[in-house]
């Protein structure tokens, strides 16, 4: 009715028509105007949102990936100069000998050369005067999808309760064994003995093997798994989840990468991550909780309990012997994983 | 007589309505996941004892006589107290119902020069392997418990 009157007072007059142009037609926005503005913003920043996290963690895994190479291609330098590849040694019972980590004789191949020679290697790595050197926090071995500090600490595992005051962490280490107990429940192949005479599974940077080197991965260095990321530690992580907040309570046993005990020995897992030994080969836990197992470990004993485990989603890089990295998914088999790890398991690995 | 008359007429205000329903259908897609079938698990302890006392860390093995279909096999390490719980998928789960032979491994942490190492299996060899292990367990469909074992 109104706008049927206004059109007649426009239609007969001329004068007033500019002082009073919108009398009938009211400006602004309408109440449904304003929320689909609000829902199509909506729609338009839920699509954008996940998008952009997911760039961002792969650019971060990129830094990763590349890191990993660095440590991998560290190795080769190391091998060229050696001929060996660095094995953590960790010699046990009546010895004065020290432990040390392969990390640690791979410092100089790295450019950490001057960590490396202010590091006694005639003394153990939780000792006071290797101490300013352990914990300086190594940028390369830092990968950045790791929600954990980069200067976080492990500590003395023997310690009790648990101080974290020791070594700056890593989130890669080796793949040093298979453990022999999947061997006996028959979730990986029995490869290296016969049956009965039951050891660990070697993978390239066998432990205490000071004679390790890239002639006896017979399996093919591409094939063959180096280093792994095991990020987190030494706070417990399964499935995403960090399990405590205080190590006291719950911690893996390793992390710092000057620690021999930070070398991997693959396990798997439940698929829950809680028990050790089981089908699940990555992401299900990044080790076993020494807390409640208690130190020394009734199996590992002083060694550590790290395992497979990134923060990537799905996935968790390694570096291969030839000096590739590539990722693994989550869905990989303890079987086929344990395949990569053995360097002499004369097994056709599946191509991941 | 319309106040504010709207500059979208009547049948796109219904459109509207559907916006946030888009939306939620976007970000609800794509994030499925088959699930593994399983195999149903019924819970299986027991105590083992070595020499009288708790074989803690040994670990033990329920070999199917017949092939577990997607399941992997059913193991179990002993706590300090000597007992002892299977798990196959997630923690202390038990094992599917069947008949099983157990193997017994324990490889006892010794003490050389005042510090522990990995130790040689310490449980007589023959109740290592599924051949010549005598260990039965039959697992039923209910709480199964292991009559106490002593090596």
């Amino acid at each position: 009715m109104r706008t049927q009157t206004s059109l007649m007072f426009l239609g007969s007059t001329t004068v007033n028509c500019a002082k009073k142009p919108n009398m009938s037609k009211p400006t602004g926005f309408t109440l449904v105007e304003l929320l689909v503005t609000i829902a199509i913003i909506g729609v338009l920043v839920s699509l954008l949102l996940p998008a952009v996290q997911a760039a961002r963690e792969a650019a971060r895994r990129a830094q990763c990936v590349n890191g990993l190479r660095q440590i991998a291609l560290a190795v080769h330098n190391h091998h060229d100069a050696r001929h060996v590849v660095p094995v953590s040694a960790r010699t046990v019972g009546l010895t004065t000998q020290p432990r040390i980590a392969a990390m640690t004789q791979l410092l100089p191949y790295f450019e950490e050369g001057n960590l490396r020679d202010r590091f006694d290697l005639s003394l153990n790595w939780g000792h006071l005067n290797n101490r300013v050197v352990v914990n300086t926090p190594i940028a390369v071995l830092n990968c950045p999808s790791d929600p954990e500090a980069a200067d976080r600490l492990d500590g003395l595992p023997e310690l009790n309760p648990f101080v974290a005051e020791i070594g700056a962490a890593t989130d890669y280490s080796p793949t040093v064994w298979v453990d022999k107990r999947l061997v006996s429940a028959g979730l990986v192949d029995r490869t290296n003995s016969v049956e009965g005479a039951a050891t660990d599974e070697p993978g390239i940077m066998e432990y205490n093997n000071p004679k390790a080197s890239f002639k006896l991965v017979t399996d093919g260095l591409s094939k063959t798994i180096l280093f792994a990321e095991s990020s987190g530690r030494p706070f417990l992580y399964r499935q995403g989840q960090k399990i405590d907040t205080e190590l006291a309570v719950a911690r893996v046993n390793g992390g710092g990468w000057c620690r021999p005990a930070s070398d991997v020995i693959v396990s798997g897992f439940s698929v829950d991550g809680v028990v050790e030994t089981g089908p699940c080969a990555i992401n299900c836990a990044n080790g076993s909780d020494i807390v409640a197992a208690g130190y020394p470990h009734p199996y590992y004993v002083t060694y550590g309990t790290g395992a497979p485990y990134a923060f990537h989603p799905g996935v968790v890089n390694h570096a291969f012997g030839d000096g590739s990295v590539r990722s693994l998914s989550d869905s990989l088999e303890i079987r086929e994983y344990a395949r990569l790890v053995t360097r002499a398991g004369g097994e056709v690995a599946a191509s991941e | 007589m319309k106040a504010f008359p709207s500059r979208f007429p009547g049948r796109f205000g219904g459109l509207l309505g559907l916006a946030p329903a888009i939306a939620i259908a976007t970000l609800l897609t794509g994030c499925s996941d088959p699930a593994v079938e399983r195999v149903p698990t019924y819970p299986v302890s027991g105590t083992l004892t070595h020499q009288g006392r708790p074989a803690t860390g040994a670990f033990v093995t329920l070999h199917p006589t017949t092939p577990l279909a997607n399941a992997p096999t059913p193991r179990g390490s002993v706590a300090p107290d000597g007992t002892l719980r299977v798990s196959t998928y997630t923690a202390n789960d038990g094992a599917p119902a069947g008949d099983y032979v157990m193997t017994v491994e324990w490889y006892k942490p010794t003490n050389q020069g005042g510090e522990l190492i990995p130790g040689p299996n310490v449980i007589p060899r023959k109740f290592a392997s599924p051949k010549t292990s005598q260990l039965r367990v039959s697992v039923v469909e209910r709480e199964n418990v292991i009559p106490a074992i002593r090596l």
